[in-house]
């Protein structure tokens, strides 16, 4: 019994050695960072409602129970192929969710809620008693819906002190404006983005540097009836699909955990994007639709995605549903896209009389034909995979309370040793748990001195991985001889 | 069609035997949200590792410090249910 516990004990002592070695390199790097971001503007900065950026940019400045007023200062953030997320709590009540994306612009997402995670009810209107308070000194407005059990109140700015006149829209409002600039761009509602603004570009190095690990597709929502359905299956991407009735648009999905905002893009037509989420909890998924001015076509979307819980979602497999067709091709008209579905089956009639030609056509065909249809047979069509994620997932959810959530916790304990992409600006805390989050940069070296860091890193690296070989030869050796005696 | 009816006969099952068991409690909040918080520790510190280490040493440290103890387990496992099996056939002629 002994000897199978040694291992056992050694390994974690292994990793936890590991753990407080990191934990206590960061320590005077985060009591650092705290200093230099208390010294940007301590007047508008709460202990309470830190939040940090990388080279500095946007402050929160609490001024009412009630509304936040969001500043941006001058100064040159990095626009890098990571975005950044960040996140603090307000007064007990807000989360503030700031993204940048890679072309210079940002969103701005307001999140509200009690210390219960319910919405504070604004009077008898979703509006009136909210924007009493608001109007006076702040620039934003919040929404309310009531349609969730918790959710976002949104708000958003339009670059003076007065309230922009909004329409009953869904659960979601972006802010955009412009980075790096103490005006932001005039921003209207529906939001209007400004010229040349087409939405996140999603490169596909950017998608490669995606680990995914449970990931929700998008797909065949009937657009010109503004409903999308049960069309939300467990997948590794989410996924812009184009018909031919479609008005040109830009969709934002946003996947928020416990009511904060952990992802979010906005995709074109045929635009793909993976999604990352941390691996359990249960996610919402806000799916706003416009068209190329902005306007919001059709209504927001909002989604519970109870299958964060279930065995066969979190290890991080795919599915595709039989009734996935082809995309079809896209192309650009009056400044609209159009994308036109294209029927897999090639038409046999061109060859004509030549028969060789057309049996060959009719034999691919079948093949075709015979694939679709053992497609059909043997895999589930995608509304019903949906259907019964959802349901089975609730009731194991239900059913087996802790320990459905024990298993999801051990998942993502494994997947997060897994699903590692090297990054050299980590960021710390966040969550309810922990409340502000701080960002780190590691990278100053490696881009102040790169002809000094590349030699040394490599020759820091060569000699690890040499210690490594040795220690996996002694190791050897050790099993080597256990097995002889 | 057919994996549907498949699917659709295990949910049922299921429904069956978790109606008869009662709803067991749910995790304290207070325990998912520090997990999530170590979580989030562990994938910047991970992250971080990479980053000096490059991804390649990173899973190789990563598979220095796991590999004896499944290396024991999957040891063990195999010697008493396999070996100690294979072992007992032959001692019984």
């Amino acid at each position: 019994m002994t000897r199978f516990l040694v291992p056992l004990r050694s390994g974690l002592l292994s990793a936890l050695l590991l753990i407080s070695s990191l934990a206590v390199s960061l320590s005077p790097i985060m009591s650092s960072q705290v200093n230099a971001a208390s010294a940007w503007d301590s007047s508008v900065i709460r202990a309470d409602s830190l939040i940090l950026q990388e080279g500095g940019g946007s402050t929160i400045d609490v001024t009412s129970t009630w509304v936040s007023r969001i500043a941006t200062s001058p100064g040159s953030l990095t626009t890098g192929e990571r975005d950044a997320f960040e996140s603090a709590y307000l007064a007990g009540n807000y989360s503030v969710s700031l993204y940048k994306t890679t072309d210079g612009y940002g969103r701005l997402y307001v999140n509200y809620y009690s210390s219960t995670k319910n919405i504070i009810p604004c009077g008898g209107s979703p509006y009136a008693a909210c924007a009493s308070p608001a109007s006076a000194v702040n620039g934003f407005r919040m929404e309310d819906t009531s349609t969730i059990s918790y959710g976002q109140i949104m708000m958003y700015y339009n670059g003076s002190d007065t309230f922009v006149q909004t329409g009953t829209f869904g659960a979601m409002v972006a802010a955009v404006f412009s980075f790096g600039s103490i005006q932001p761009f005039e921003v209207g509602f529906p939001v209007v983005y400004p010229p040349g603004y087409n939405g996140t570009p999603v490169q596909p190095e950017t998608r490669d540097k995606i680990y995914p690990k449970i990931l929700y597709l998008v797909a065949e929502y009937d657009f010109t009836a503004n409903y999308v359905g049960d069309t939300i299956i467990p997948f590794n991407q989410v996924n812009q699909v184009c018909t031919l009735d479609q008005q040109p648009m830009y969709v934002t999905y946003s996947i928020l955990a416990s009511g904060e905002i952990i992802n979010s893009r906005t995709l074109k037509c045929d635009e793909t994007y993976n999604f990352k989420l941390p691996g359990y909890d249960n996610y919402e998924l806000y799916v706003v639709y416009t068209n190329a001015t902005g306007e919001i076509i059709g209504e927001t979307d909002n989604y519970i995605l109870n299958a964060s819980i279930m065995p066969f979602v979190a290890d991080g497999s795919s599915y595709t549903g039989a009734n996935d067709g082809s995309q079809g091709e896209c192309s650009t008209i009056d400044n609209m896209q159009v994308c036109e579905q294209v029927s897999p089956y090639e038409d046999c009639s061109e060859f004509g009389i030549d028969l060789i030609g057309g049996f060959g056509c009719i034999i691919k065909n079948f093949q075709i034909w015979i694939k679709a249809t053992a497609m059909q047979l043997f895999v589930p069509r995608t509304s019903y995979f949906n259907g019964f994620s959802q349901t089975f997932g609730t009731l194991v959810e239900s059913k087996l309370g802790f320990a459905a959530t024990a298993y999801s916790m051990l998942v993502d304990w494994i997947n997060s040793l897994i699903f590692v992409e090297a990054d050299c600006t980590p960021t710390l805390g966040g969550g309810t748990f922990f409340g502000a989050t701080m960002n780190y940069n590691f990278c100053a070296f490696e881009q102040a001195a790169p002809t000094i860091w590349t030699p040394l890193i490599t020759i820091a690296r060569l000699s690890i991985a040499a210690g490594f070989v040795f220690i996996a030869y002694r190791r050897m050796l050790e099993i080597i001889r256990g097995l002889g005696s | 069609m057919i994996t549907e009816f498949i699917m659709t006969a295990t949910q049922t099952v299921f429904t069956v035997l978790f109606s008869v068991f009662p709803n067991l409690p749910p995790m304290p909040q207070l325990i998912v949200d520090g997990w999530d918080w170590f979580i989030n520790l562990l994938n910047s510190a991970n992250s971080l590792l990479a980053y000096f280490l490059s991804t390649p040493l990173y899973y190789m440290a990563i598979g220095l410090i796991v590999f004896m103890t499944v290396f024991h387990y999957v040891y063990h496992l195999f010697v008493r249910f396999v070996l100690f099996r294979v072992f007992m056939l032959f001692a019984k002629r």
